[in-house]
């Protein structure tokens, strides 16, 4: 440790695959306070620039990698899938909604299956059930609201359940005016204000604190207890900072790449920097890495760990123009700039010069490599994508839309393994391989 | 007691002795010192501490710089015209002249690129310093109740130069250019600014005054101004027309909105009002060399005095060149010599020498220029008929809110305008004076139909129609246009009270009356203070505290000329004159506001560079702010923003654990 080491700590670590294979280039990002990240005290790594780092295994087993005082242990498998899905998606009209209805561009924007748009107001003042197609006006128009599963959230008018058209009474209510959208997932909140991070459950008054200085605009978000925020970090310009639940400051992500866009689901935050788009699982540390040009306009959108993302990519190569990619293969490809989209379960709303849309994802399928696997089992050849897992996996995650059913992968073809229950819903496959998930047809 | 006093010294004791200064002095001081410890410890906080430094901080260099003036300009009409001295608007034409002369001495500073507060200092010294040539400036006298009435008119005008800037032409010009001038310590211009390239004599003084009092001294300045304008248009009407006749014209100025809306702001409508008032006196006294200069300095000061110039030039022709030839050509000289230095500039800089005004010129053949201002936007049609009833819809159908005039204008200047014509059918001077405000209304009818632009020509047709009958009654004309007209002003003000009187923060009222603010707050907390800022579709150069470029004229000429001139490579070109972060109004330009234009020329020059502007930005910028229709982009500029991974040193506080 030389002298420059003297003062700079980690306070966390994460890793882009937790479940590599052999010859695999992992790489780690160290979440640092101190002077320099030239200091962190990288050990076990091939090599370190700052912040992060990168090992490739060379042997299956446990693997640990440590900075300081923490301690990362990835668990170096013998296979691996490889190869993407490609997800096609039906596309409608959403003429009711107007694209360019809303003062604040952010919106029209999913808060579940629900649409949150406005009326003439300019503000979200109606919210648009894609299952039942109903629409909702709500009692108030709010300009910048945070959005949930079936949940608005508001700064002094509090937090709409939908379909109730008014807001949840006797919730205890915030006042004066966020520098940011808040985030709910419904049952929390957070909320970005000039000098501090409020993050809190919604139905106590009790509100943890951290002190923070967001950079205004940008949304908070929330992977419960987790908050994240944007910050101006001077020479690492803006950052991602998180608070824990011990209510301590984190930095995220603290590059010298413009990290920004901070959203969440679930136990997942994801943002987005000049070289792509981050969702990093707050249990288990292991932060996927998407390379994309993203992030000029709007930020990305999570369904769980599924991140959605305009890709400027082809207009600026001069192949093409803008189009929306998602991490689970959902992609739209189309004449014109896709624009603002935002993600949940199998249905994606976007723009599209003046119009806005909604896609409709034709099959969805979670591989074993999916985020949202968990099984214990050791990752071998064949299966789905040349890969599966030893023994059972299990995927769990929050499906809106009824009449869909799902398939698991077994012995080289899609076997029909029930119906899709609307909520919560976890799915089990015992060969540790893929599911499919695809309307059911009659 | 006072009556012992006397009969004892009527009974032959001795005589009292007059107090002493030390008596007179001491209640006035005590009385000054409770008045002092009252507002600042008043215990309703009406006036904020805050607010009562700035405004002193303000008044004084404010007032110094009228009283500079007076002093220096009374010296140069002493020396070089001292019968106009001695005229009944000497003391008028004495500031006119020593305003046109500090902007002149601070034109030499800023050519040496040192302008400044001690520039500006020294200018004030040194036109004040005309004073200790002892000149004869005589102070008119105006009767209490008068100057309280026209006080609390202008009430409204403290309040809003006490506020902060939120005026359009304010925070894009008139204060956004002296700010930046006295960044840079010169003067600013071409493309890339403008309205830098404009004649800038009183913006020069706003400079001077802003870097010694700040953004209010130059709001205050002007409020000053407007008062003497008014005191010039009564004197000058008692001094032709007699005995009570000046306050009828004075309250035709008072009384309507236009004319009060900018009393408190940094504009220079009034001024120009009064170099025109003060170059027709001089043709009515046959001081034809004085009359040039007044109407230079009021050119160079706008160019809407140029209808009013000219017919008072062609009145000068006619009656000078066969008595006093030498004289006429020497006005027209002095005419033109405050305009030289401007227009030689712009040419030294390959510009046109009136440009901006002259336009923005299209490369290549065929093409139609960019032009500064579409006057077929302005007015309530510019057809015959509309032209016919200009004069009613001027009185009766004018907004204040839209492009029908953008101003209001008091009832009372009907009847001014009948005693005008009236009595110009036996009086010269009258029928001289309605021959240049005719001139003047012609002049601005084929212009762009603002009230404001119509400001230059009030001195003078408040003047021409002084002859007013007492009998008529005219006070009925005041009093049924002055809620429409004060209305809207006491609105304004009232808005601006808190804030003048430091009830409420500057941020508080920004958020509240800027919708660009949240933008604007962005730059200025989060964009480092030496990154220039291209202002796109936008024009709020004086609330951006980097260097700032483009920015809007009317039509937001700059920018759509930038986004015509580069096509694809606009914000590439940006990024190469050092630009890395934009401020970008979102505008939609809609046909049913140009249908005066070609579908070719509104497509080319209007839709084609606000979309290209939108899709340019998608592929080369990041967008960092947006609230409501103002955004904040970051350049992509290759290589700043393409980074390694790695950290550079950091000096950052630890973390609390």
């Amino acid at each position: 440790m030389n002298a420059a080491s003297v003062g700079t700590s980690v306070l966390l670590l994460a890793a882009s695959d937790v479940r590599p294979t052999v010859g695999e280039a992992v790489r780690l990002s160290a979440a640092w306070d101190g002077p320099s990240a030239a200091a962190i005290p990288w050990e076990g790594v091939d090599s370190a620039t700052g912040a992060e780092a990168t090992v490739t295994p060379r042997a299956t087993g446990p693997l640990t990698v440590r900075a300081g005082d923490a301690t990362i242990v990835l668990n170096v498998q013998p296979a691996e899938n490889s190869g993407a899905s490609q997800v096609r998606a039906e596309v409608r009209s959403l003429p009711e909604i107007e694209a360019r209805s809303c003062r604040d561009d952010r919106y029209p924007a999913l808060a579940g299956a629900w649409v949150a748009w406005c009326s003439a107001t300019g503000r979200v003042d109606r919210a648009w059930d894609i299952v039942s197609g109903a629409t909702v006006s709500l009692s108030d128009a709010v300009d910048a609201p945070g959005l949930g599963p079936a949940a608005i959230l508001a700064d002094t008018r509090g937090l709409w359940r939908l379909p109730d058209a008014t807001p949840v009474p006797n919730l205890p209510r915030v006042s004066g005016a966020p520098l940011g959208p808040p985030a709910t997932d419904g049952v929390h909140g957070a909320f970005v204000w000039a000098t501090r991070v409020e993050s809190f459950a919604l139905a106590e008054s009790l509100r943890a604190q951290a002190e923070a200085a967001p950079l205004p605009w940008y949304a908070a978000a929330l992977a419960w207890p987790w908050a994240a925020w944007v910050e101006d970090g001077g020479t690492t310009r803006e950052d991602i900072w998180a608070r824990r639940e011990d209510a301590r400051r984190v930095p995220l992500a603290r590059t010298a790449r413009d990290e920004r866009h901070p959203v969440g689901s679930d136990r997942w935050l994801g943002w987005v920097d000049s070289a792509g788009v981050y969702v990093q699982d707050m249990t288990l540390g292991e932060r996927r890495a998407y390379p994309a040009d993203t992030g000029f306009l709007h930020g990305p959108s999570l369904w769980g760990p599924v991140a959605c993302w305009e890709d400027r990519g082809a207009l600026r190569g001069g192949t093409g123009d803008i189009d929306i990619l998602c991490s689970d293969g959902l992609t739209l490809r189309r004449p014109g700039n896709q624009r603002a989209p935002t993600r949940w379960g199998p249905w994606l709303i976007f723009r599209e010069a003046d119009r806005t849309l909604l896609a409709t994802a034709s099959e969805l399928i979670l591989d074993d490599d999916d985020p949202r696997a968990e099984g214990a089992g050791t990752t071998r050849a064949g299966g789905w994508r040349g890969a599966h897992r030893d023994g059972a996996v299990t995927f769990t995650f929050d499906w809106p839309a009824a009449g869909w059913g799902f398939e698991r992968w077994e012995g080289g073809a899609w076997v029909p393994g029930g119906p899709l229950a609307v909520g919560r819903v976890t799915l089990t496959h015992p060969g540790g391989d893929a599911v499919r998930l695809a309307p059911v047809r009659p | 007691m006072h009556e012992e006093d006397r009969a004892l010294g009527a009974g032959g004791g001795p005589p009292a002795t007059p107090p002493g200064t030390v008596a007179r002095a001491a209640p006035l001081l005590a009385a000054g010192l409770l008045a002092v410890a009252f507002l600042f410890a008043d215990p309703a906080r009406t006036l904020h501490p805050d607010a009562l430094l700035t405004f002193g901080r303000a008044a004084l260099p404010a007032l110094l710089a009228v009283f500079a003036a007076v002093g220096g300009g009374a010296a140069v009409l002493r020396a070089a015209a001292p019968a106009a001295l001695d005229a009944p608007a000497g003391w008028l034409a004495a500031l006119g002249v020593g305003v046109a002369l500090q902007g002149f001495l601070l034109l030499g500073c800023a050519a040496a690129g040192e302008l400044g507060p001690v520039a500006a200092g020294a200018v004030l010294a040194a036109t004040a310093g005309g004073w200790a040539t002892r000149p004869r400036v005589t102070v008119p006298a105006v009767p209490a109740v008068a100057c309280v009435f026209g006080a609390v008119l202008l009430l409204p005008g403290l309040l809003d130069a006490l506020a902060p800037p939120t005026d359009t032409d304010e925070v894009y010009y008139h204060l956004a250019l002296p700010r930046r001038m006295l960044e840079t310590g010169a003067l600013l211009g071409g493309f890339l600014t403008p309205d830098g390239s404009r004649p800038m004599p009183v913006h020069l003084v706003f400079a001077g005054l802003m870097s010694l009092g700040g953004e209010a001294a130059p709001r205050l300045w002007h409020l000053l101004l407007s008062a003497a304008l008014v005191l010039g248009v009564r004197g000058l009407a008692e001094a032709r027309f007699g005995k009570g006749q000046g306050d009828l014209p004075a309250l035709a100025l008072l009384g309507s909105y236009s004319w009060l809306r900018e009393a408190g702001l940094a504009y220079n409508n009034h001024l120009v009002a009064l170099y025109l008032l003060l170059a027709a006196d001089a043709l009515l006294a046959r001081r034809f060399v004085l009359m040039g200069w007044m109407c230079g300095f009021a050119l160079a000061v706008k160019y809407t005095a140029a209808p009013a110039v000219a017919a008072i030039s062609l009145l000068a022709a006619w009656d000078g060149l066969r008595v006093a030839p030498r004289r006429v050509v020497f006005a027209a000289v002095a005419t033109l010599a405050p305009l030289a230095p401007w227009w030689l500039r712009n040419t030294l800089e390959g510009l046109h020498p009136l440009f901006p005004f002259a336009g923005w010129p299209a490369a290549g053949e065929g093409g139609a220029d960019f032009v500064f201002v579409y006057p077929e936007k302005y007015g309530a049609g510019h057809d015959l008929l509309a032209t016919i009833r200009l004069p009613f819809d001027l009185l009766f159908r004018a907004e204040i809110d839209s492009f029908r005039f953008l101003g209001r204008v008091s009832l009372l200047w009907a009847g001014l305008g009948a005693a005008a014509l009236w009595t110009a059918r036996r009086d010269p001077a009258v029928r001289r004076l309605v021959l240049i405000v005719a001139i003047g209304f012609v002049g601005w009818a084929l212009g762009a139909r603002i009230v404001r632009y119509l400001l230059p020509l009030f001195g003078i047709a408040a003047l021409a129609g002084a002859l007013l009958p007492r009998r008529w009654p005219a006070w009925l004309l005041l009093a049924a246009s002055l809620p429409a007209n004060l209305g809207p002003v006491l609105r304004h003000a009232g808005a601006r009270a808190a804030v003048a009187t430091g009830q409420e923060s500057p941020e508080v009222f920004l958020t509240r009356e800027v919708p660009a603010w949240g933008a604007l707050s962005f730059l200025r907390e989060h964009v480092p203070v030496d990154a220039p800022v291209a202002l796109l579709f936008a024009w709020h150069g004086y609330w951006v505290p980097q260097p700032a470029i483009l920015g809007s004229v009317e039509d937001h000429v700059p920018t759509r000329y930038w986004l015509w001139q580069h096509g694809d490579a606009s914000l590439s070109a940006l990024a190469d004159r050092g630009v890395r972060y934009l401020l970008v109004g979102d505008v939609h330009f809609l046909k049913k506001s140009y249908t005066f234009l070609s579908p070719a020329v509104l497509a080319e020059q209007f839709n084609e560079p606000e979309a290209r502007l939108r899709a340019l930005l998608l592929r080369d910028a990041t967008r960092l702010y947006a609230r409501d229709r103002w955004e904040v982009w970051r350049l992509d500029t290759p290589g700043l923003d393409t980074p390694g991974l790695d950290t550079p040193h950091l000096d950052t506080p630890r973390l609390d654990d």
